[in-house]
């Protein structure tokens, strides 16, 4: 299979001698085209930093980072941030729009940002998908956390990206509308053949992914 | 209560950038405040110590007084001291000299004594003193006392000069004002002056001092002494009061003390604007922690104290500092002022303490009460915000209708127009707040920008290097060849001389302005300004007109202007009427008539007439009234040299040196200007604190949304350009607000100014070179703020920045 996100060794250490805290050690990870790739643990385990990481949001102490064979610490600061915008989109617990902008300019800034011109029927085709055809010119902060989120997952596709990071994309909702939005995104990422690699502490939603990576004290294993 | 104070002043260290600019703000505040007080007060017991050494210790003086006048003064009760003074008339120079006499009453009214350096004042009929300069002009340089001199004088233009033997009885020291107009006055004994005028021809300007019955103030001691006048059968006419003894002994100041205070109100007033919105714009970052703190059982009570501490804790140093810094400047230039100016520099001045405790303590109360009005609104939105709502508070979330039509497609600069136009109402009066601190920067700059030594030495000389006027008389009936209508027709400064000047190899450049003579109805002797396009307009633009001026007018009808609007009754004519003159120059006489149009402002003629009204004359030669001569300033030594040695068999004429305007107009402005000049830097400082704070807290409330965007892919030279655009946008709108502003204001200023007759005000030009500093610098200031600010963002990570505030 094809094989998209590689990690070797990645480690990231806060602090040093007795106060040294091992965020992520040595962890390897393999995540193919197209899986749904679940990272659980508790509180303070390391799964955030791990995936900032993986979205090349932070740095890592030691390790690698390769995307499609390509280690992306490699490029220089404003060269990865062209790299994030066109091969990787990001979805937050806390939403994180911008909240001066529309719905539909939020989820055409990655590509506005890129310099490109967004392909009006194909993000129309995302935005029909997860229901927000009618919102389009609200401002976020008149959407509900459901509706917000959704945006958010509108915005991580809309850029056609190689994968698809979200740090626990439920976090902040109630029960029924987090499976609203992951029954959503599931469906999304797989009409369109998205990679997605999704932090979360809530095993049903985990149970829904293709694989399972735990997380626990920096260590990384495989569950499923 | 420590409690309370101990958050507080925890409080300002974690909000470091916001503590650092009020304290900021609240040192330059307390720096102006003191620094005006002390000078106000420095000034003002200074005056009134010096006011007797300077202006002399009489009331006012009265001209043209005979015996019998005196005798009636001597009666009255209210005149305390009567002093007697007469002139004599004026010695033969270009330059004029009068010869006067003064008793040892007004001598000692006029605080006369100072000025003689060594010898005595005459007490015998042919003793006589004067400045050492006086006897230089007439041909006696390095005179001393007992040295004999020939002084040719005459009493009036109607007498012939006769000569007489003087013995020099002491030599005085120059005044400024007679270097300045290079006036001299020569003093010679009461048994001259009886000697040369029989009791009849005689008449006294007689200086007094009133006695302390007598209830007088500054505004009304002209009026009284006028009274008086009349009183004693004087006319009102002659009496003039010592005006600035009066404004210093008097009643003290009154003008100098409103002056201070109402340049303190508006300081204070732009304090107060600048530290609230400081407060104001880091309060709403700051809300949550607010909330948190009540909610952990706070009373109103203690919130207000909080946030009032939070202030006061930041004027501890700040004005303590302000104090010493302010009166450290005013008393250094108050120094430097004294050990430059030469009105007082060679007289023993009474030094006086410019320090007043209670004064300073008023400045530091006016900078806490500056903090305490600018903290009377957080304190309030503070105490009265609910605990839980503090802590949902998540920036300003107005709900406007919630809809934007917005873009199809996005990019940095339709991220920059959303963000304005997002937050409006925020964008709006932050850039009416940051431009009104720049108003009184650019009203500030409409008054200094037009004080300009050189463009006062420019009215002395207005074009190029050296200027060589015609002098003349009017009314010489003994010399009537050194009258106008014979120079001109003997035309000293003619064709040849300019030719000969061009010839001189540095000169640059040469103009001329011809002149005519004239005889009004009445037969008197008037001049007549010539003027080209040029020189028309230039007159123009120094305003003051009355009627109609305009040069393709005047040309075309053969209109004459008069060349004093504020005289233009003298003229003998209304606006509209015709005059009829004889005038003549070189080329002969012609009829003249024509329009009295309008009136200059004032010129240096009687009348003014165009140079094609003057074609139409028919005349055959002109006559040159004044040559310009430019050259390279470092020409300028030599030029002069040569052009004197052109001049040297020449009479009747005036050679006056840019230079040497410069250096007058220097030294009665330089002060002035730099003392307006420092006011304008400190109010520019504190106005781009303002800035600077809007800056940071605009970018440090945005950390969090700039991260994300960053995370999305936005890169770090996209970002420097979006901060970059919204600073020029802010800095470009507080442009505008302090210029629409700033200038109705400011002209205002200028004309009141102008009005009041302050110096080095004349004509209102833009301060185009204040206000572009101000644009240059406050556009390099925001953009390398913003270069900082957004290095210092980088600083931490992106993962940090998303969490912020999380």
């Amino acid at each position: 299979m094809d094989k998209i996100l590689r990690t070797e060794n990645l480690c990231k250490y806060y602090g040093s001698g007795e106060n040294e805290v091992r965020a992520v050690q040595n962890a390897n990870i393999d995540i193919q085209k197209g899986e749904f790739v679940a990272i659980v643990g508790k509180s303070g385990s390391g799964k955030s930093t791990l995936l900032h990481m993986l979205g090349g949001l932070d740095t890592p102490t030691s390790g690698k980072v390769l995307i499609r064979g390509k280690d992306i610490f490699s490029y220089k600061e404003d060269a990865l941030a062209v790299f994030r915008r066109r091969k990787i989109g990001f979805i937050f617990q806390s939403f994180n729009l911008v909240s001066s902008i529309n719905v539909w300019e939020n989820i055409v800034l990655p590509i506005g940002l890129d310099g490109r011109k967004a392909d009006e029927a194909f993000v129309m085709d995302i935005v029909k998908t997860l229901g927000l055809e009618k919102k389009l010119h609200n401002l976020p902060n008149t959407l509900s956390g459901g509706q917000q989120q959704r945006v958010a997952i509108a915005r991580a596709l809309a850029s056609r990206p190689d994968i698809l990071f979200a740090d626990e994309p439920t976090g902040n909702l109630d029960s029924r509308t987090s499976d609203e939005v992951i029954a959503l995104l599931k469906m999304s990422v797989e009409k369109y053949g998205q990679t997605l690699v999704m932090i979360t502490h809530d095993e049903d939603i985990a149970q829904i992914a293709d694989r399972i990576l735990v997380i626990e004290d920096g260590k990384v294993e495989e569950l499923r | 209560m420590k409690m309370i104070t101990k958050l507080a002043l925890s409080n300002n260290k974690k909000n470091k950038t916001r503590s650092i600019l009020i304290m900021l703000s609240i040192f330059l505040t307390t720096v102006l405040l003191s620094a005006i007080a002390t000078f106000g007060y420095g000034q003002i017991k200074f005056q009134s110590a010096n006011a007797e050494e300077f202006y002399g210790s009489y009331y006012g003086s009265y001209a043209g007084v005979t015996e019998d006048q005196i005798g009636e003064m001597e009666k009255r009760s209210e005149f305390d001291r009567i002093g007697r003074a007469a002139t004599i008339g004026t010695i033969e120079n270009a330059r004029s000299i009068s010869m006067v006499w003064m008793d040892n009453e007004t001598r000692d009214l006029a605080n006369l004594d100072r000025q003689l350096q060594e010898g005595a004042f005459p007490e015998q009929e042919n003793e006589i003193a004067g400045q050492k300069a006086m006897f230089e002009r007439i041909g006696y340089p390095d005179v001393k006392v007992g040295d004999k001199v020939n002084i040719r004088f005459r009493r009036n233009t109607h007498e012939t000069y006769q000569e007489k033997e003087f013995l020099v009885s002491g030599i005085m020291s120059q005044t400024v004002k007679e270097q300045e107009n290079q006036s001299y006055t020569a003093y010679v004994s009461k048994a001259c002056y009886e000697s040369l005028y029989a009791p009849e021809e005689r008449a006294y300007t007689i200086y007094f001092s009133l006695s302390d019955s007598v209830d007088v103030n500054s505004s009304t001691l002209e009026m009284t002494i006028k009274d008086l006048a009349e009183e004693c059968g004087i006319n009102p006419e002659y009496a003039f009061d010592n005006m600035y003894y009066s404004m210093w002994v008097l009643d003290p100041g009154m003008e100098m003390i409103v002056g201070c205070i109402v340049v303190a109100l508006i300081v204070v007033f732009f304090a107060v604007m600048v530290i609230y919105n400081i407060f104001q714009v880091g309060l709403i970052q700051k809300i949550q922690e607010y909330g948190k703190i009540k909610a952990l059982g706070a009373t109103k009570k203690q919130m207000k104290k909080l946030v009032f501490r939070e202030g006061m804790l930041l004027t501890i140093i700040s004005i303590p500092a302000g104090l010493i810094v302010g009166t450290t400047v005013s008393i250094g230039f108050m120094n430097s002022w004294l050990s430059q100016s030469t009105t007082l520099g060679n007289q023993d001045v009474v030094q006086v303490n410019m320090v007043s405790i209670p004064l300073l303590l008023l400045c530091a109360a006016a900078s806490a009460i500056a903090v305490w009005a600018a903290l009377k609104r957080p304190m309030k939105v503070i105490s009265r915000i609910s605990p839980v709502e503090a802590i949902r508070f998540q920036g300003s979330q107005k709900k406007n209708k919630g809809l934007r039509r917005g873009r199809k497609q996005m990019g940095v600069r339709q991220l920059t127009q959303a963000n304005m136009s997002m937050n409006r109402k925020r964008t709006i009066t932050t850039i009416i707040s940051m431009g009104l601190s720049c108003v009184l920067f650019v009203v500030a700059a409409n008054f200094t920008g037009n004080v300009s030594t050189r463009y006062d030495a420019r009215k002395q000389v207005p074009y190029g290097q050296f200027q060589i006027d015609l002098t003349y008389s009017k009314a010489d009936t003994a010399y009537p060849e050194n009258n106008l209508d014979a120079i001109l027709k003997a035309n000293p400064l003619d064709e040849e001389l300019v030719e000969q000047i061009r010839k001189i190899d540095a000169v640059t450049d040469i103009k001329i302005r011809y002149m005519m003579y004239a005889y009004d109805q009445n037969g008197n002797l008037q001049s007549i300004g010539v003027l080209n396009k040029e020189q028309f307009d230039d007159e123009e633009y120094q305003g003051s007109l009355k009627g109609e001026v305009d040069y393709e007018t005047a040309a075309k009808n053969g209109d004459i202007l008069y060349g004093w609007s504020y005289f233009i009754e003298e003229s003998g004519y209304d606006l509209g009427d015709t005059v009829t003159m004889t005038m003549g120059d070189a080329g002969g006489e012609a009829r003249f008539q024509g329009t009295m149009t309008g009136a200059f402002g004032s010129s240096n003629y009687d009348w003014i007439i165009t140079d094609e009204a003057y074609d139409q004359l028919g005349l055959s030669g002109k006559s040159i009234g004044t040559i310009w001569v430019d050259c390279r300033p470092q020409d300028c030594t030599d030029v002069q040299n040569q052009l004197e040695d052109l001049l040297t068999d020449k009479q009747h004429y005036e050679f006056s040196t840019y230079q040497g305007a410069l250096e007058t107009s220097e030294s009665s402005l330089g002060m002035f200007e730099t003392l307006a000049y420092g006011f304008l830097l400190l109010v520019g400082l504190i106005a781009f604190m303002n800035m600077a704070n809007t800056i940071i807290i605009s970018i440090i409330t945005r950390k969090r949304e700039l991260g994300v965007m960053q995370a999305l892919g936005m890169t770090n030279s996209q970002m420097n350009s979006m901060l970059r655009n919204e600073g020029v946008l802010f800095t470009a709108g507080s442009i505008l607000v302090s210029l629409l502003v700033g200038m109705p204001a400011g002209y205002a200023l200028f004309c009141y100014g102008r009005e009041h007759g302050y110096f080095g005000l004349d004509v209102y030009h833009i301060p185009v070179i204040e206000i572009a500093a101000m644009i240059i610098i406050l556009t390099a200031l925001q953009i390398s703020l913003s270069f900082i600010l957004s290095r210092n963002i980088k600083k931490e990570s992106i993962v940090e920045r998303i969490r912020y505030q999380e």
